[in-house]
């Protein structure tokens, strides 16, 4: 199933996002597939995010499809060249993958590889054409291929108030590449989110907000101060505070509810980024619904 | 003293040395900072000093930062305390204290990023989360204040206590109302504690032990019952640190009323390994920080905060009776008991008594709460017939009740009052405040008795004489002050009379003789003891002689280490069936044994014993120590001889000097005997 075709359905798309194992044992990661299955309409699975490397995403995609959970794929120009994006591609197709996300990835410096080379051959909008090509019979260089996949693709921005002319205009190039949806960064003002919708509103792609919970205060302040684009506003902060381990989860979770209801009638669905919370995602997606 | 109250502490735990500098310049000397430079010193400083910040910076090599802020937050001891993450230098990223990743996982309480390596401009950064923390760490130590003990030692405060009764089984009704009571007590505030009584009566109950940590989660201060009755020494410690470690601090030392015939295929083995005086001393030293060997070390443990009170029973009618409650009582309190409840009962003149006995005895600050129990007629003739163990109803009481039972709403109102007057005349008589208790009493009928008591209290004098329910011929410490109805400062004549039975003479002769250390006799026959001590075969024979004559004598048990010398020859541990070595329990009736009825209490006949030559003060004087249960089933003349026993420390007998160095070797001797 298509993300875009499931949004051009007309119901409020939920996306959740998890990560691959370190290593090669993915108990833990299949634990928290069967957490959220039921309560996603796919599974994001993310590509050495942050730059911490971690099992590639397309095994990952292949042994959630062998579980007839819709995956996502992500996928990074910074640590392939042309060729093996394309082929992870090709690769995900043959494994059913129909949804892939096109992201700029962080730098390597942030990760725990600091000394691998970024690769960053291709732009994100080259990929997303790249992807379209590919979907269309062709490979970047022009060749015909044997069979062709029918990727639904997405992209990712920056949710923020003033969105800069050459950020619309980068989104912009992106749509017009082929991309058919967009996930944002965290957001935590619905205003900021309004914002955002009405600058991009022109290029009619349906848009899912992403949310990480909050785990602490510490924790969103250290958002606010590493992550561009992410402002969790001080009242958010202040109902965390003070509160003890156990305490946390049930206030988060009420926060998170409260903060997607209102940001919901902005856009088109949400994508969860639970981190190893995924057992309050049941009870966020039906607070949200 | 709560824990953190102890430390004006801030751990700072980085090995980048610029942070601890920065800090130093951000708390400018207000607050003692401790450095550790990795993570093993960093988690035994957080475990041992117990600070009240720890600020956690870099630690080589990455990621370990982010490992040890999670054991902090996950470790018994160290969850609370409060954490603060800096990031020194965030366009340093090979020394971020946190990666992207490891960041979105942190459950700090506060996470600051510093902008560069200007110290000044980052200590002006750092003081103000650090003072945001350091005032919650404050509040979190209000919050965490034990109001009862507050609301105790504070004499602006009059305290209540609202008891409860926990109920035989898990999920019944008394359990039920218990908790709601306790909700609805936190809620309103009149109440600083809920108390939870120890299967009383000697049934089996839910653990008042688990219910009291439910209660504190209701956010009101629980008041936990700790009878002596079915806990030995080791489980009341390992009762004891449980609630420490669940925040449970305030306990109610009693020795507890005999097992019923209720139990569980019949009565219940009685424990009483410790009596009251002995379970406030564990608790002092406990508060102390335990002292202890484990495996050839000496270990101190981190201090407990409890609060600890214990009880008396001053409705005594002779004069036996109440004198060696009150020796009891003193010891009480010389063993670190910070509170007093009596035993309930409806006599005024008995609830000024007590007040004046504390005074008049050097313990004019130990507070007392009035036992006010709401009487019904059903309670009040079980009590009158002594079905309680200690609560006396007086027959001219009952009639009373009897006649405001025939009233429209069966003597609710009367009872009511009768609490509430009880409450005015322990307000008016200085007592620290009430403990309230009584059947299905709901939080209103308890702020009513509350609300009608204040009102009454500044004419408290005028309810004595409603109050005038003297057990007949009843013995009173003072002599009555016929003005007030209440007491006078003046000793009442003490006319029991003493006995002095030919065994009690005997006993007196041969223990001046044989078990005196300065005696003649007791340093000849030493050398012999210590031959037979010597020879197992001897010893076994000893033995055996001396079991024969001290069952006929006294009834001995061969616990081996032998009381008779402090209980007037009397052997407390088979005399007295809760083996009470610091003086009698509070259910003694008329002088006659709570569980034996036919039995004169062993502390009775002890009293009048030494009472026959003057020397009944005597109990008062030393705190006996629990029977040493290394010593069971040996000789005690033996164990007297070489040093063994509480009684030959007492008297600075030495074990003789041995080869192998004279302590130890005594000590294995006594591991030996045990054993054989």
């Amino acid at each position: 199933m298509q993300i875009s075709e499931a949004i051009r359905g007309g119901r409020f798309c939920v996306t959740c996002e998890l990560t691959p194992p370190k290593g090669t044992s993915i108990q833990g990661f299949l634990n928290a597939a069967d957490m959220v299955r039921n309560y996603a309409d796919a599974i994001l699975v993310t590509d050495n995010q942050r730059a911490v490397m971690r099992a590639a995403p397309l095994i990952l995609c292949q042994v959630l499809k062998s579980r007839n959970i819709e995956p996502v794929m992500e996928i990074c120009i910074r640590d392939h060249n042309r060729l093996a994006l394309q082929s992870q591609l090709l690769g995900a197709a043959i494994a059913g993958v129909e949804n892939v996300l096109v992201v700029a990835g962080h730098d390597v410096l942030v990760g725990d590889h600091i000394d691998a080379k970024p690769v960053n051959d291709m732009s994100c909008s080259s990929l997303v054409q790249a992807a379209v090509m590919l979907n269309q019979g062709k490979d970047l260089a022009g060749h015909n291929l044997e069979g062709s996949p029918r990727f639904s693709i997405g992209i990712e921005a920056i949710a923020e108030k003033g969105l800069k002319p050459d950020q619309v205009a980068d989104l912009r190039e992106k749509v017009a590449q082929g991309a058919q949806y967009i996930i944002t960064q965290p957001v935590y003002e619905p205003e900021t989110m309004a914002a955002f919708v009405e600058s991009v509103s022109d290029l009619n792609v349906p848009i899912l907000v992403s949310h990480i919970m909050l785990r602490s205060a510490s924790m969103a302040r250290f958002m606010n101060s590493n992550f561009p684009g992410v402002n969790v506003p001080d009242y958010l902060i202040r109902e965390l505070e003070g509160l003890s381990r156990e305490e946390v989860p049930a206030a988060s979770v009420q926060l998170s509810i409260d903060l997607l209801r209102r940001m919901k009638p902005l856009c088109q669905g949400m994508h969860l980024m639970p981190g190893g919370w995924e057992r309050y995602v049941p009870r966020i997606v039906d607070g949200v619904a | 003293m709560h824990r953190e109250e102890r430390t004006n502490q801030i751990l700072v735990i980085t090995s980048h040395q610029g942070l601890v500098g920065i800090i130093q310049e951000a708390v400018q000397g207000s607050l003692e900072i401790t450095h550790a430079a990795d993570e093993k010193e960093g988690l035994e400083k957080a475990r041992k000093n117990f600070p009240n910040l720890i600020v956690l910076g870099y630690i080589d090599p990455p990621g370990t930062a982010f490992q040890l802020h999670r054991k902090l937050r996950e470790g018994w001891i160290t969850k609370n305390i409060p954490l603060l993450l800096v990031d020194a230098d965030t366009s340093d990223q090979a020394h971020r204290v946190l990666s992207l990743e490891e960041g979105l996982q942190i459950e700090a309480d506060d996470y600051i990023t510093l902008s560069g390596v200007d110290t000044q401009a980052s200590a002006t950064r750092l003081a103000r989360p650090i003072a945001a923390l350091m005032d919650r760490v404050q509040t979190r130590i209000q919050q965490n204040a034990n109001v009862l003990r507050e609301a105790i030692l504070d004499p602006e405060v009059f305290c209540i206590t609202w008891e409860q009764i926990p109920g035989r089984g898990a999920f019944e009704m008394q359990q039920e109302e218990l908790i709601e009571n306790a909700r609805r007590a936190a809620k309103k505030g009149t109440v600083h504690a809920v108390s939870v009584t120890d299967n009383p009566g000697g049934n089996p109950a839910i653990s008042t032990e688990i219910l009291c940590t439910e209660v504190r989660k209701l956010g009101i201060e629980p008041l936990v019952h700790l009878a002596f009755r079915d806990k030995n020494r080791n489980e009341c410690e390992s009762v004891l640190y449980g609630l420490a470690g669940l925040g449970v601090r305030n306990v109610l030392m009693l020795t507890g009323d005999y097992p019923s015939d209720g139990g569980f295929k019949g009565r219940s083995k009685p424990v009483f390994d410790l009596d009251a005086v002995h379970g406030l001393q564990m608790l002092d030293m406990m508060n102390a920080g335990m002292d202890h060997e484990t495996m050839g070390r000496k270990v101190k443990l981190a201090p407990t905060d409890f609060f600890a009170g214990s009880a008396v029973s001053p409705f005594k009618a002779t004069e036996s009776e109440l004198l060696c409650q009150y020796y009891k009582l003193d010891k009480k309190i010389r063993a670190g008991a910070k509170f007093v409840i009596p035993q309930l009962g409806y006599d005024a003149r008995k609830m000024h008594e007590i007040m004046l006995w504390l005074r008049m005895h050097g313990h004019v600050n130990v507070p007392v709460l009035a036992n006010i129990y709401i009487l019904p007629l059903g309670a009040a003739r079980l009590m009158n017939s002594n079905g309680i163990p200690g609560a006396v109803v007086s027959d001219k009481l009952l009639a009373t009740i009897a006649e405001e039972a025939k009233d429209k709403d069966k003597g609710r109102s009367a009872r009511i009052m009768r609490a509430a007057k009880m409450y005015a005349m322990a307000k008016g008589m200085g007592y620290a405040g009430a403990h309230i208790g009584g059947h299905g009493i709901s939080y209103e009928t308890l702020e009513e008795i509350v609300q009608r008591g204040d009102e009454m209290a500044p004419r408290w004098r005028d309810l004595v004489p409603e109050f005038d329910f003297p057990q007949p011929d009843g013995f009173y410490f003072f002599e009555k002050d016929p003005d007030t109805g209440l007491n006078t400062e003046r000793s009442a004549p003490r006319k029991e009379k003493g006995a002095k039975p030919p065994i009690y003479q005997f006993a007196r002769v041969a223990h001046a003789t044989m078990f005196n250390p300065s005696s003649v006799v007791f340093k000849s026959l030493r050398p012999m003891v210590k031959m037979i001590d010597n020879s197992h075969r001897m010893k076994s024979a000893f033995e055996f002689c001396e079991h024969l004559a001290k069952v006929a004598m006294f009834g001995c048990q061969n616990c081996g280490d032998c009381a008779l010398f402090d209980v007037a020859f009397l052997c407390p541990m088979s005399q007295c069936p809760k083996s009470q070595r610091n003086g009698p329990c509070g259910g003694s009736y008329l002088g006659w044994c709570e569980v034996n009825p036919e039995k004169k209490c062993v502390w009775v006949r002890a009293y009048q014993r030494l009472k026959s030559h003057g020397a009944e003060g005597e109990i008062v004087e030393d705190i006996v120590p629990p029977p040493n249960w290394e010593l069971m089933g040996t000789a005690s003349w033996l164990n007297f001889y070489m040093g063994r026993d509480h009684s030959a420390r007492k008297l600075g007998i030495a074990p003789p000097e041995t080869k192998a160095g004279s302590k130890k070797a005594a000590q294995s001797q006594a591991g030996q005997g045990a054993k054989a």
